[in-house]
């Protein structure tokens, strides 16, 4: 039997971080796909996320259940569709690479809002 | 080793393409720019004289620890992916600057500490916990130049010119 690991956010996290570092996104692809997601998923910054919902600064798994859930499914989407891309995205220069990552993230964003209850 | 690779020092256009770059990341909301331009040319000015690079420096540093801040989902993800500061950084050059400025926040030691926190807690494999070692390396140097980590840093350095040392 394989060694498998029952899968949680953190690591569907760690497998969307690592798509887009495939795809050649550096730290700054990272920062603005996760605000292009938060912005799209829920209509507001990272910081006013936390804000609003009590939840502890920077650590995702004391946000309410639904937010972690919208997160979850949203980045298991674009790490497939980043994935998919793998060696397609390129440009000629490292703004350009970040670009066409985070647009991935943010058009998949925009499709995942439109299941969420909210 | 391969990290070794030498940088080379970010000219004045660059520097200031990156200030506009950093200040419409901070300033839009879904793509699209929330403050006028005007706006930019006065946040710059509040740093000082724009003829001069150190200028374009505070801002670049104030702008990116800002982003950061604002952007932070996971504690842990600052360590090993922000704050990763590799001579190929795009803020290697800036890096210590970048840091005083996010240290400025009254929690940005908190959000730090939390993140070392959950990397070396649980799930963490080593090879990601390497992924933290340019920002092991920011604290070696911080640490022989006595700047240290904790909230005085950005206060000490304010004032090195005093020679306030404690």
């Amino acid at each position: 039997m394989p060694l498998r690991k029952r899968v949680t956010g953190a690591i569907v996290f760690r497998r969307f971080t690592q798509t887009i570092k495939d795809n050649g996104g550096d730290d700054e692809a990272y920062q603005l796909s996760i605000q292009a997601e938060t912005e799209e998923l829920f209509g507001c910054s990272v910081r006013e996320l936390y804000e609003g919902t009590g939840a502890r600064r920077h650590r995702r798994d004391t946000l309410p259940q639904p937010a972690q859930e919208a997160y979850m499914v949203n980045e298991s989407l674009s790490a497939n569709e980043l994935e998919r891309l793998e060696g397609t995205i390129g440009g000629e220069s490292q703004d350009e690479v970040n670009a066409q990552i985070t647009g991935v993230v943010r058009q998949q964003a925009k499709q995942t809002r439109k299941w969420l209850p909210w | 080793m391969s990290n070794a690779k030498s940088w080379e020092a970010m000219t004045l256009p660059e520097l200031k393409k990156r200030v506009w770059k950093t200040w419409c990341h901070i300033n839009s909301w879904k793509g699209e720019l929330t403050s006028p331009p005007e706006s930019y040319v006065a946040d710059v000015k509040g740093f000082g004289d724009r003829r001069y690079k150190k200028t374009w420096i505070k801002a670049l540093a104030r702008f990116e620890a800002m982003f950061t801040y604002e952007t932070c989902l996971d504690a842990w993800a600052l360590i090993s992916i922000s704050f990763n500061f590799t001579p190929g950084h795009r803020n290697y050059e800036y890096r210590h600057e970048i840091i005083d400025e996010f240290l400025m926040y009254p929690d940005g030691l908190e959000m730090i500490k939390d993140g070392l926190e959950q990397l070396f807690s649980t799930g963490f494999t080593s090879c990601e916990r390497e992924n933290a070692n340019g920002f092991f390396k920011l604290l070696e140097e911080r640490e022989s130049e006595h700047r240290g980590i904790g909230r005085a840093v950005g206060f000490n350095r304010a004032i090195a010119g005093a020679g306030a040392a404690t």
